[in-house]
């Protein structure tokens, strides 16, 4: 008891810092947007087609940054998490590469890369597999391509360190037990990463559903995601009631998604001891 | 129920040979133990046994069959973990009943197979609770139940009594002996611990550097180590120089810094006369003679052998190690001498002692 109420003492610090700075700003922007507004603009934002078509525009680009980012970082990841490789740490450099660049140069570098005269166009023009070149940039595909270069790397920090959990003689157990080596990962590699797997989607989930800079740069002018949104409604249409509303619809959508990921788990995460002994 | 046969067996790693070479058969229902220190290569045969890695060269034949190209998991080969490798997200019924699963068993045959089993390992009752609930025996039995229920035609395990404290080694000890024997399985151990592997074993293999030094029972290799190696490796703890003086028909005289001991001549290994040589004995098998025997000594012709190999030193360390006492006694020879006498009142550091080193306990390695 003594040292769980020193332990405390310990967090102290941050969560002031939190709580003056976050949670009473939040607190303000509600207060003051109901106090003049009523909740006319959070009714204004369901019942208008357009804003509803943003909000899905923006959970269909993130579940699917989060989804690519998953399968694509999954396989690096156990790589990773299994090899004796020397080069291990330069590997471990390389994925962390993008987060040497800022979000806005990376944007600026997909857009050279995907552009209409682009180094992809001219490429695929050349080997002779497209005749007119390809809209990918300002398109929502490019917005997802470029979401996944910079969360990906989340995504595979997260898997890793559960992945380096698991002792390898597991897997020899299942596959001794006459598991073929996909049985194993079902039934033995595939579960007991699932923490791994929870973090790091809803990591990747969050960042992406918040993201501005990669929208704003790639997904052109008529692509609006939540946070280009917020930023549109207050410098443009100088609407800060409006503007408060999304990021507040924004930050209930996150944690709805947070809260149906670790419910539709928690069968499983209480299997594993509550994540205590994964 | 099978027999195993490895033929030329050999594992590289870059430049470095783990196993060199290793020929064995094992009978069907045999239990082996393949002994010997970290690196030795015996824990890279089991893992080429099981399918985890693949020989360099040579085969592996079960039953007369050729397994190198099979996969791990279609080997049927039971395999034990020295840290148990239990699914931690699974109970003991589900991990007892994951390779009946695999098998697409109907449940009820995989549930009385999985209760006869667990009885078996006398963990019944247990099936609810998940490993990191169980104690470290209770999890070595879990992971015994696993590799067992499947019936595997050969069972192998990877130092199965390391983790455990004393209590729990010598029951676990009589529960895999009782346990293998019942089911009849090939089996083989790997460890690094003599006096497990002569516990358990049929037959025991001594490994170093990837090659087999010795194969023999239990007692001959406990007793009769065929190199000063093995015998080093097998617990003997006195090493004692010396030259072959004298072969008589049934034994050697070998002066040993000057003074003459006798040994029992080994069958059938060539040590002869003028030989640099080194003898070996155990701590438990040299005596300490009190004043009284040594009196005896002087007026039985009869005690004549025993009187030969009779050398006095002095007492430089005394370790008092619970079930016996370790005594460092130095000035009979080059080397200090190690008795370990069970119940011990002679004299302490300093001392003068008698000592006796009987001729048939002694081992004889040419140089």
């Amino acid at each position: 008891m003594e040292r769980k109420r020193s332990a405390m003492l310990l967090a102290l610090p941050a969560a002031l810092a939190l709580f003056l700075f976050f949670v009473c700003p939040m607190v303000y922007i509600l207060v003051k947007t109901i106090g003049e507004n009523g909740f006319s603009d959070f009714l204004d934002f369901f019942s208008d087609p357009f804003y509803l078509d943003i909000l899905w525009t923006t959970v269909r680009v993130s579940l699917l940054s989060t989804a690519v980012s998953l399968i694509l970082g999954y396989p690096t990841a156990y790589y990773m998490a299994r090899t004796r490789s020397r080069l291990k740490n330069v590997m471990m450099i390389i994925i962390l590469f993008p987060f040497l660049v800022s979000a806005v140069v990376r944007a600026y570098g997909w857009m050279v890369i995907l552009g209409k005269n682009g180094l992809l166009n001219q490429l695929l023009e050349a080997i002779g597999l497209i005749s007119d070149p390809l809209e990918i940039l300002n398109t929502e595909t490019a917005v997802i391509i470029g979401m996944i270069h910079l969360l990906i790397p989340y995504m595979i920090l997260s898997l890793i360190g559960v992945l380096q959990s698991i002792d390898p003689n597991v897997e020899y157990a299942a596959e001794s037990l006459g598991a073929s080596p996909f049985e194993t990962f079902l039934k033995v590699v595939f579960p007991l990463s699932l923490p791994g797997i929870i973090s790091g989607c809803v990591l990747v989930f969050t960042m992406s559903m918040t993201s501005y800079a990669t929208p704003k740069l790639l997904g052109g002018s008529k692509f609006r995601m939540m946070a280009t949104m917020v930023v549109q409604e207050i410098n443009v249409n100088f609407d800060w009631g409006a503007a408060s509303a999304i990021s507040y619809i924004l930050m209930a959508a996150i944690l709805l998604a947070q809260l149906i990921i670790v419910l539709g788990t928690s069968r499983y995460m209480k299997r594993m001891g509550g994540g205590k002994n994964a | 129920m099978a027999t195993l046969e490895l033929k030329d067996l050999t594992k590289k790693f870059g430049d470095f040979t783990a196993v060199d070479g290793m020929n064995l058969q094992v009978e069907d229902g045999e239990m082996i133990a393949l002994l010997g220190g970290s690196g030795c290569g015996k824990t890279t045969t089991l893992r080429m046994i099981a399918g985890f890695t693949e020989p360099f060269s040579g085969s592996i034949l079960v039953d007369g069959k050729d397994i190198g190209k099979v996969p791990a998991y279609k080997r049927n080969v039971g395999i034990f973990f020295q840290n148990y490798a239990l699914f931690p997200h699974m109970t003991v019924y589900e991990n007892v009943a994951f390779g009946l699963k695999i098998q697409k068993l109907p449940k009820a045959e995989i549930k009385e197979r999985v209760d006869h089993i667990l009885a078996l390992v006398r963990l019944f009752g247990m099936e609810k609770r998940y490993p990191r609930e169980l104690s470290g025996g209770q999890q070595q039995r879990v992971a015994l139940a696993r590799a067992l229920v499947t019936r595997p035609s050969i069972l192998l395990l990877d130092e199965p009594l390391s983790n455990l404290d004393a209590k729990l080694r010598v029951e676990m000890q009589v529960e895999i002996k009782r346990i293998q024997k019942k089911l009849g399985i090939t089996t083989i151990i790997v460890t690094h611990d003599h006096e497990e592997a002569v516990s358990l074993a049929d037959r025991v293999i001594v490994m170093n550097a990837g090659r087999i030094l010795q194969v023999g029972t239990p007692k001959e290799v406990f007793d009769h180590p065929n190199s000063q190696f093995v015998a080093d490796f097998m617990g003997f703890s006195t090493f004692i120089k010396g030259k072959v003086k004298l072969e008589l028909p049934d034994r050697l005289i070998v002066d040993c810094s000057g003074r003459d001991i006798c040994v029992t001549r080994p069958e059938g290994r060539e040590v002869s006369e003028g030989d640099n040589c080194t003898l070996a004995i155990r701590s438990e098998n040299i005596a300490i003679l009190s004043d009284e025997d040594m009196e005896k000594l002087a007026y039985d012709k009869n005690a004549l052998s025993a009187q030969e190999n009779t050398l006095k030193g002095r007492v430089e360390s005394v370790t008092y190690k619970g079930h016996s006492t370790r005594i460092e006694v130095s000035g009979c020879f080059a080397e200090p001498v190690y008795p370990a006498p069970i119940d011990y009142t002679g004299p302490g550091q300093g001392g003068e002692i008698m000592l006796h080193l009987p001729a048939d306990k002694l081992c004889i390695y040419k140089n």
